[in-house]
């Protein structure tokens, strides 16, 4: 028995200090080499022309096995995203891909915002494209000739009232002569308080917008809270909190897709106090705009200009986002969070 | 058996911690005198993603000296001090954050380049490049720390042979002299 509890503890331990695989990102190429290039493309074991039954040729553009006389892509085994089931309230139908067509030295990146938004993509922390999410927030963009090496690319999307999502970043090695396709792409939910101040018994509102039908959740001072919702078709989402057993005091909210795997499905911080009086928020009242140390409504190389410039001065005017009266390496890394590009 | 527990107790805690990886590498491992070459600084966060570094470069040993430092191909989107010459302290920020580089059909993620140092070797010798003073900082919203970071230096040996093969280093040559004093001596004996 002793050794049972032994093992278990050692198994709960190990695989904690693997390779960091904190997001669900899928990556894949499409194009002329997946048959000639020494990789086992597919995961069969089997690699390149002569070995892969996938490759009718050296020059066939992917290893995947063909489907029953047709020649090209099979799409069944072209699977995209294998944990999206998890994440919504309801299971969505598994998705039917159409393979893109190969525009060497291309990248398409897809996943899902909020309904109707806006959302960014920044490639190496500039902005390069914007596009419209369709009406399950659903998006997807192309960039055309990139340099064959390692790109961070960014995307975030604008909700309905006008608030930026925190940036969702991944760096991808982009190869050379074929189309990189990056997708299971969920960006994290927009939140708001109804209430700068709650008195103590009374319910304080969170709101925002999220990915259609997902689950949302919130953490109460960094302690995730139980009670959980499904954000609508419409992208928005409610949580109210009953502040009876909330003590006195400063808290920061924030929402969550606790079923999701990654680990940047957090939304920015609210705070509130709670107190013996109620004092109503605007939308203007988020952290975002805080952070925006020039007020241009964006957070981006000009403000992080203003904070290098105080950089371990003393009694700095701006750029101090934590308030310890120095702006230091911390104040760069809240900085960097709240990035907008 | 209360000291296994412990033990056990004490691995699962600090295998929680958030941690990454700071690591030097060398495009040669072994280089003659005069030989250029350049030494590549990653960095592999474990589990968290990150996104803020700082440190110090430092090279213990005189067989090396730093050319040039070049931030091509880098992760960083914004230096707050950039390495040089003068000075081998850097600091910069991932806007975003940084989890790893991915690529195409493997769920594993490779480390990111911060930096290339270009390096001259100028005298036979061991010369071990390594980072102090590292920093890094988790992309949380808070600029929390990383709690545990591994430092992986890299050593060069310089040998004496020049790249064209023809010098050889002051031990090589008195090397060579006490040979050819032996064998004279050798020959003298024997005669």
């Amino acid at each position: 028995m002793r050794l049972c509890f032994f093992v278990a503890l050692l198994a709960f331990c190990l695989p904690v200090g693997g390779l960091a695989q904190n997001e669900d990102l899928t990556v894949r190429i499409i194009g002329d080499k997946a048959c000639n290039d020494g990789v086992d493309n597919d995961g069969d074991d089997k690699i390149d022309f002569g070995s892969d039954p996938g490759c009718e040729s050296g020059n066939d553009a992917d290893e995947y096995n063909l489907s029953g006389g047709g020649g090209g892509y099979n799409p069944q085994t072209v699977t995209i995203v294998s944990d999206m089931s998890g994440l919504f309230g309801q299971k969505k139908d598994e998705e039917k891909e159409e393979v893109p067509v190969n525009i060497p030295n291309s990248v398409i990146i897809s996943g899902y915002a909020y309904p109707n938004s806006t959302t960014h993509l920044l490639q190496d922390g500039s902005m390069v494209l914007s596009a419209p999410s369709e009406e399950d927030g659903r998006f997807e963009m192309r960039l055309l000739s990139l340099e064959p090496r390692v790109h961070v690319f960014g995307i975030s999307a604008v909700d309905a009232n006008g608030e930026r999502s925190i940036l969702q970043t991944f760096s991808v090695n982009v190869e050379d002569k074929v189309t990189t396709v990056i997708d299971g792409i969920f960006l994290p939910p927009t939140i708001y308080a109804d209430k700068l101040e709650v008195k103590k018994g009374g319910n304080i509102n969170f709101f925002g917008s999220s990915v259609p039908n997902a689950k949302i959740a919130l953490t109460l001072n960094l302690s995730i809270l139980e009670r959980e919702s499904i954000v609508g078709v419409d992208g928005k989402w409610s949580i109210s909190l009953n502040t009876s057993s909330v003590d006195y005091g400063n808290h920061i909210a924030r929402a969550f897709l606790p079923k999701s795997l990654a680990k940047q499905r957090y939304s920015s911080t609210v705070s509130f106090l709670v107190s013996d009086k109620n004092i109503f928020a605007s939308l203007e009242d988020n952290v975002t705009k805080k952070i925006d140390i020039n007020g241009d409504g964006r957070v981006n190389l000009a403000d992080f200009s203003v904070a290098a410039f105080w950089y371990q001065k003393p009694d700095p005017e701006k750029g101090d986002l934590n308030g310890d009266r120095i702006v230091d390496l911390v104040d760069m890394s809240i900085l960097a969070y709240y990035w907008t590009g | 058996m209360r000291f296994l527990i412990l033990i056990l107790i004490l691995f699962s805690i600090a295998s929680t911690a958030s941690a990454a990886e700071l690591r030097l590498e060398s495009s040669d491992f072994s280089v003659k005198t005069g030989d250029v070459f350049e030494v590549f600084m990653y960095i592999l966060p474990k589990e968290e993603r990150v996104n803020a570094v700082e440190g110090l470069i430092e090279i213990e040993g005189s067989s090396v000296e730093v050319e040039d430092i070049t931030m091509d191909d880098s992760i960083i989107s914004a230096w707050i001090q950039r390495a040089s010459n003068d000075s081998l302290s850097f600091s910069g920020i991932v806007a975003g954050g940084f989890s790893g580089v991915r690529s195409p059909y493997t769920s594993k993620v490779g480390p990111g380049k911060i930096l290339t140092i270009r390096m001259k070797a100028l005298s036979p010798g061991k010369s071990v490049i390594s980072i102090s003073d590292p920093k890094v900082l988790l992309a949380d919203g808070l600029g929390s720390s990383v709690s545990n970071i591994d430092l992986l230096p890299v050593e060069i040996d310089v040998s004496g042979v020049d790249s064209s093969g023809r010098k050889l280093s002051r031990s090589g040559i008195m090397s060579l002299l006490s040979v050819i004093l032996l064998l004279w001596l050798g020959k003298k004996y024997i005669s």
